[in-house]
């Protein structure tokens, strides 16, 4: 374990040391704040129709149409919203994390070490793992700040929260494998963003497949995983999805690593 | 093999496609030796460094480093070994002492041994100057001393050095010789190199590598010393030209 935290804060120095860290930090606070109160915005200006609407009518007083209501018009379009700005953001941070050892050559210094693939493998996914749970909570910051001024039901937000983690580690999975497999970053950087992309919601393709094909598609589909969670529930079969990609993502960087031993 | 050999290569083979850039390579190491690995450009010297190191599997053949299979106990292997690269690239990110305690670390030294390690390394080496300075951007003779200091840093059984005084001033290369007699009276040293002085100067045996052929092998005295080995390379280039078109 030792070896593996040592690999850890190698790699947390090395992200921290590099603007893009910080590019990917700013991003998600600038993007994350746009959202939020642009979708709190909206909400608002709702709510003063109607009850601008109601005085007018003067029937109908205190009640909310269904549907207009601040998980349905705030926390959900902007969780969609954040994912997608992780989507993007996330290739940049992991396609260095395999790909600039090979290109900088200091993979001849790791190697030779006494470290087995898979505490390599466990310490880079671990400390992208760690930059990510920094990132997410940015995105709790904005959501925090709104239930110290006002009464929230704390559940659907918590969940939000943890879905954004669970897509960040399998989007940071795919992103690790692709810098692991490339030899250049802005190669690995495209190719995460570009499976990444293609898995988030396979709806586009099933137009030309069968019911079958249309349900397994249905279940590869990120977005598909992440409705819940703004509702505030937790599903194992989410939960094992994401842990699943993440598991294959490492499962398959570590025998890229032992793969580049032969070559 | 001989008993008492730190590293027993036998029957070593490592294929690029069709090209054998090692082909049935034997060969012995003793304990407490400084060994010198001698070719032209391309003739396999890198390569049978990267295998002995772990950092590359060989095609076929059987390596022991310090007592150990070199492909069923690797890990074992590289807690006993230090590998100085040729033209040693080294984390841009981390200060010198950072990247001794990074080395330090994945070698399960003690805080305190590695506190005393890096100062004695630090002094040893000269890298006072430089020890909190990010190792990636110190001049190219620093980078060669740093990267010299985190091959040893946990004692090793063998070290391995791979060019270690190419591109370095003259004064820089004196240094580095130094360092590497005072290595060897700890140390079994495996230097790779094509600089003929060098290895007749530092080296006891010594084997000279041909197209991933072993061509001579021997004490540098039974090889003719300097000249000796010299008539070998000259004797494969003129083969090499009169082959070619």
């Amino acid at each position: 374990m030792r070896a593996v935290l040592t690999v850890v804060r190698k790699e947390l120095t090395g992200l921290f040391a590099s603007p893009i860290a910080y590019i990917a930090l700013t991003a998600m606070a600038l993007s994350m704040s746009l959202f939020f109160l642009d979708n709190l915005k909206a909400f608002n200006t709702q709510i003063m129709l109607l009850q601008t609407r109601t005085a007018f009518n003067q029937i109908g007083a205190g009640m909310m149409p269904p549907g207009l209501n601040l998980f349905e018009q705030v926390l959900l379009p902007t969780v969609t919203e954040t994912a997608l700005v992780l989507l993007a953001v996330i290739p940049l941070i992991t396609m260095g994390m395999f790909c600039e050892e090979r290109t900088r050559r200091t993979d001849e210094l790791l190697l030779t070490l006494p470290l087995s693939h898979t505490q390599i493998a466990a310490g880079k996914f671990l400390a992208t793992f760690v930059f990510l749970v920094a990132v997410v909570a940015i995105a709790a910051l904005l959501p925090a700040i709104s239930a110290a001024h006002t009464e929230l039901d704390m559940g659907p937000i918590l969940a939000s929260l943890a879905g954004l983690l669970l897509l960040s580690f399998a989007l940071a999975s795919i992103g690790l494998l692709c810098s692991a497999l490339a030899d250049s970053q802005l190669v690995a950087a495209l190719s995460a963003y570009a499976i990444s992309m293609a898995i988030l919601d396979f709806s586009w393709m099933m137009e030309f497949t069968g019911d079958t094909a249309d349900r397994v598609l249905q279940y590869l589909s990120l977005m598909t995983h992440m409705g819940g969670f703004p509702r505030g529930i937790i599903s194992l079969g989410d939960i094992v999805y994401f842990s699943g990609l993440g598991l294959g993502g490492f499962l398959l960087a570590r025998v890229s690593l032992a793969l580049e031993r032969i070559n | 093999m001989t008993n008492g050999a730190v590293v027993e290569v036998e029957g070593l083979w490592k294929d690029y496609g069709p090209l054998h850039a090692l082909a049935d390579v034997t060969f012995e190491i003793g304990k407490g030796e400084v060994f010198g690995l001698l070719g032209r450009n391309g003739s396999g010297k890198t390569t049978l460094l990267r295998i002995l190191t772990s950092y590359r599997l060989p095609t076929a053949g059987s390596v022991r480093v310090a007592g150990m299979d070199l492909i069923g106990q690797s890990r074992a292997v590289r807690r006993r070994i230090g590998y100085m690269p040729e033209h040693p690239q080294l984390y841009a990110d981390l200060t010198v002492r950072g990247l001794l305690r990074f080395v330090g670390n994945v070698h399960g030294l003690s805080r305190a041994r590695q506190k005393s390690r890096i100062e004695e390394l630090a002094t040893h080496f000269g890298l006072g100057a430089v020890i909190d300075r990010l190792a990636g951007h110190c001049s190219k003779g620093y980078r060669a001393r740093i990267s010299l200091a985190a091959a040893v840093i946990h004692e090793p059984a063998v070290v391995f050095l791979d060019e270690p005084t190419d591109g370095l001033d003259p004064e820089q290369r004196h240094q580095t010789h130094e360092l590497v007699r005072q290595l060897s009276e700890g140390s079994t040293v495996v230097l790779s190199s094509h600089d003929l002085d060098e290895v007749g100067a530092l080296c006891s045996r010594a084997l000279v590598l041909d197209r991933g052929r072993i061509a001579k092998m021997g004490g540098i005295d039974e090889l003719g010393g300097v000249s000796g080995i010299a008539e070998v390379f000259r004797q494969t280039h003129e083969r090499d030209r009169g082959q070619e078109p």
